[in-house]
């Protein structure tokens, strides 16, 4: 069975891969949401390094919101979201595997480049780590609950803002501890406690998320 | 048996039947805490020493405030019963309590506002329970936009039923959360509202105030439910 | 063996389709009929499981699917409007991904055989979009060669496809049959196969 979902997320992969310039649109995105930051709240160097981690994170979670709106909607398009549901493997697994693979092509990207952009608004080098740290367990869970709000909008056209508005209540927990850790770290403070919580919403994420997204893959299909 | 009970008590032309009845004593006893609590709290409740008469806002915010959280709840109660047993009247007291919800969250937010203005010289502050009330205010937002797209209706309550439950499991994660950002970044000039000690004669009324507001809800869920109750009854024949 | 059991579906408080009852047994075909709209493929979603009915029953070997939805769905394959092939994987690919998803596990070899049978062998590499809707809807078909199961739900299948094509998915629901098979098929035209007949009407308020 795991060689089966390996299987499954390197073909996820690769489809996403062959359109190329959807793929890397978020990450255009992304780039081009922090820029407009220097050109709004002026190029000072030390408000812009207070600012760097709650800009840094805001924009990668507009991304992240922005590439969700397609996780499933190719799927329901083509009718492959019915051999998902009819899939003799748990539904949960698949949408597990699906959730891996497009927080491998979107998310990785955003992570590398934010050495770049944390450069540009003048964070020092260990902040720009810890930053990459909690992206790298903060945007799992980003999309973990991002994919619940994507299944149940799944079939429905012209949703538009639909979905950033209704999971980004859901991202504010996350959002506080990933740009404290990031904040705390420049003040030399602990940040054990961030790195706690923001795992152990990883863990939580985990585990109900998927759950929910094949209940709600479900609804969507009676559409 | 089970469908016994539901069809006696539960099915939407029970609940109508009971409703009728139960409304008259709901009306009764929101007005007398009502009554209560509104003499008594501005004219009898002393004035107090910190914050003059000002503070009587706090006899209709705090009781929005709670009534707000309180109603999320119901909502998200009535979403597992929409869920797992399919109740058709759960998914119209959910459908009915996220708007009820929406108005009582929205309320909370402008006295808290009104409240804010003498306080602390600022119509808004990002203080953990203002903030906290703004998230649930787009929480049932959310909702309400959520169900507003759907056009089936039984996917219509499915979803709506998952995205309250949801909603509920993450309030107290982001209410924490909300708190805890708040101890991290408070000024020097905030104050806490919660007095340590508050007398009896502003706990009684603002005691009532919450009882009128949880009451009130219940009557203007129960008119709205009825309406929901006959439209469905309408578009069936 | 199969039965439909006053069978329907509400769809925003409105009857898709008035009641059906049927029957299907071994290497018999159950034709759906009805004009556009009549519910065909809403119809054919219950069977398959994908939607629960409102009223009625759905029995496989006299037992409600109900109870039973994950081996039922194991019994059947599903071939809607749609064709379930994802247009940005190769025709060689999309097969591989099919028997992935089934848990049949299948060979290249096993995979190149079917594409010889559908004539899409040279094809084999190319991306699914660039194929014709007659081409794709073969490939669409192809699934039931990768692996057998006792029944088949076909949503309008010949939709798109040249007379070859059709005399293809002949052949195929042929063998099927002969085979002990049974099929269900939405289809506009008569099939010249053993079974019986499932007129659907659109119910009118």
């Amino acid at each position: 069975m795991i060689s089966a979902l390996f299987s499954m997320m390197h073909h996820e992969i690769q489809l996403t891969r062959r359109q190329a310039f959807a793929w890397l649109t978020p990450l255009l995105f992304f780039v081009m949401v922090v820029c407009l930051f220097p050109l709004t709240v002026g190029p000072d160097d030390a408000l812009l390094h207070k600012m760097a981690p709650g800009i840094i994170w805001v924009a990668a979670l507009l991304a992240i919101i922005i590439s969700l709106s397609n996780l499933f909607r190719q799927d329901a398009e083509e009718g492959y979201l019915d051999l998902l549901l009819l899939s003799p493997y748990p539904l949960t697994l698949l949408v597990l595997c699906k959730i891996t693979s497009h927080w491998i092509l979107y998310c990785f990207p955003l992570i590398f480049i934010t050495p770049l952009l944390g450069l540009s608004l003048h964070l020092p080098a260990h902040e720009i780590g810890i930053l990459m740290l909690t992206l790298l367990l903060g945007t799992p869970v980003l999309i973990l609950l991002g994919a619940i709000g994507a299944a149940l909008l799944v079939g429905i056209r012209g949703h538009g803002l639909l979905l950033p508005v209704l999971i980004m209540p859901l991202y504010i927990p996350v959002l506080i501890f990933g740009t404290n850790a990031a904040v705390a770290a420049s003040l030399h403070q602990s940040i054990n406690s961030q790195f706690a919580i923001l795992g152990a919403l990883l863990l939580l994420n985990l585990g109900f998320a998927p759950l929910f997204t094949g209940i709600a893959l479900r609804m969507g299909v009676n559409q | 048996m089970l469908f016994w009970f539901n069809q006696k008590f539960l099915s939407p032309k029970a609940f109508y039947a009971t409703s009728v009845l139960l409304l008259p004593w709901l009306v009764g006893a929101f007005t007398v805490c009502f009554s209560y609590g509104l003499i008594a709290g501005l004219f009898i409740a002393p004035a107090d020493y910190q914050q003059g008469d000002g503070f009587r806002i706090m006899y209709v915010h705090v009781p929005s405030a709670l009534t707000a959280m309180m109603i999320y709840f119901v909502m998200a109660f009535s979403g597992i019963l929409t869920l797992v047993f399919r109740l058709k009247i759960a998914a119209i007291c959910m459908t009915c309590s996220a708007r009820i919800g929406a108005w009582f969250t929205f309320l909370a937010l402008v006295t808290g506002s009104i409240w804010g203005k003498p306080m602390w010289g600022t119509w808004w502050i990002w203080d953990a329970r203002l903030t906290s009330v703004l998230i649930l205010f787009f929480l049932y937002l959310g909702f309400i936009a959520l169900q507003s797209v759907i056009v089936n209706p039984e996917t219509r309550d499915r979803a709506g039923a998952l995205i309250a439950i949801v909603g509920v499991i993450n309030l107290p994660i982001i209410h924490y959360s909300v708190i805890w950002w708040n101890t991290l970044h408070q000024g020097p000039s905030i104050t806490r509202f919660a007095a340590p000690a508050i007398a009896p004669e502003m706990l009684y009324p603002l005691l009532a105030m919450i009882a009128a507001f949880f009451l009130f809800y219940g009557v203007i869920l129960i008119l709205r439910m009825q309406n929901q109750i006959l439209l469905r009854e309408i578009k069936k024949t | 063996m199969l039965t439909l059991h006053n069978l329907a579906f509400e769809r925003n408080q409105y009857k898709v389709f008035n009641p059906v009852n049927a029957n299907l047994k071994k290497g018999e075909v159950l034709q759906i009929r009805g004009d556009n709209g009549s519910g065909k493929s809403t119809l054919l979603r219950l069977l398959t499981g994908l939607l629960e009915p409102h009223h009625g029953a759905i029995l496989w070997e006299n037992q409600s699917i109900a109870g039973q939805k994950d081996y039922y769905q194991q019994q059947l394959q599903y071939i809607g409007h749609q064709n379930g092939i994802k247009s940005y994987l190769t025709v060689f690919e999309n097969l591989t991904l099919q028997s992935v998803l089934a848990a049949k596990p299948t060979t290249p070899a096993a995979i190149h055989l079917i594409l010889e049978k559908i004539n899409l062998k040279h094809a084999m590499h190319t991306q699914a979009f660039y194929l014709s809707a007659g081409q794709l809807r073969r490939l669409s078909l192809a699934k039931l060669l990768l692996y057998s199961t006792p029944l088949w739900i076909l949503d309008e299948p010949t939709t798109a496809l040249d007379w070859e094509g059709q005399q293809f998915l002949m052949t195929l629901l042929t063998d099927h049959l002969s085979q002990g098979g049974m099929a269900v098929v939405a289809t506009h035209q008569s099939l010249p196969l053993t079974g019986n007949t499932l007129q659907v009407e659109r119910t009118h308020d």
